[in-house]
């Protein structure tokens, strides 16, 4: 499985402003991580107001995964934004029906196949009211790196393929 | 039964897509349904248009195509997904 990377330096707490502000500081720090080129941002900003990435789940909690073309990444990674006051986001698929967005999951792939399980994981995670209560909880970017990675198996799939 | 093409499509082709593609790989061999699933950008969908069966998508369809599209977010919240199954479904079994 190919490797995801995360660190706390991915993580954002409490973040505010709007949609775009906070999906530009989001997608300019994995710029400056050297995980996706200086293209990413444009693309992010432009894939969510072409495709929306608001998704209701169950709970409470709106999430985002906003993501884009894979030719802007260099590194398979994933960001995480608490949102302080949620943000709306239209939600995935809809002409107009917007969420109110809590956290975002903000998505660097390189490619799709080798990300299935990740991504399978991820929309488990979705689906399970306690740990996005948890996760939205968070008071430390550790917690938010160490729950994410328990829940996602980051650790597991580190040492390259299978 | 001819063996029909399905287009799984989200705006990217690499995320959200590939959770449904695999959601309907797993959902046709489970009522052993042979199928040709074809994974794409929502964009892409235009060269298809003469051959495929159906639309499975997460992304928003503002063109009108000449065959069913089924919107696909409930195989990412799990919110009403069994209705998306039935659905996606009984158009294969056409």
């Amino acid at each position: 499985m190919a490797e995801f990377y995360l660190d706390k330096r991915l993580v954002f707490l409490q973040m505010t402003g709007s949609q775009e502000d906070i999906l530009r500081s989001m997608a300019e720090n994995l710029v400056k991580e050297d995980l996706v080129e200086t293209s990413f941002v444009a693309g992010i900003i432009n894939r969510e107001k072409e495709y929306p990435t608001g998704l209701p789940t169950s709970s409470s909690i709106s999430i985002a995964i906003p993501h884009t073309d894979i030719e802007h990444v260099k590194k398979n990674a994933i960001s995480i934004a608490l949102l302080k006051k949620p943000v709306t986001f239209q939600v995935m698929g809809e002409v107009s029906m917007e969420t109110p967005v809590s956290i975002i999951f903000m998505l660097a792939m390189q490619e799709s196949h080798a990300q299935l399980t990740i991504l399978k994981k991820l929309m488990d995670f979705l689906q399970d009211e306690t740990t996005l209560q948890d996760l939205s909880e968070s008071q430390s970017q550790e917690h938010v790196v160490s729950l994410i990675e328990r829940k996602l198996s980051l650790s597991a799939s580190k040492g390259g393929d299978r | 039964m001819a063996k029909k093409q399905v287009l799984v499509a989200c705006g990217a082709g690499i995320a959200t897509s590939t959770v449904v593609n695999s959601a309907i790989e797993e959902m046709a061999k489970e009522n052993k349904i042979d199928v040709n699933l074809i994974q794409i950008k929502i964009a892409e969908v235009n060269s298809y248009v003469d051959t495929a069966d159906l639309l499975v998508t997460t992304a928003m369809v503002k063109t009108t195509y000449p065959f069913p599209v089924i919107n696909a977010r409930s195989f990412l919240t799990g919110i009403g997904m069994e209705d998306t199954k039935e659905q996606i479904l009984s158009e294969l079994k056409k």
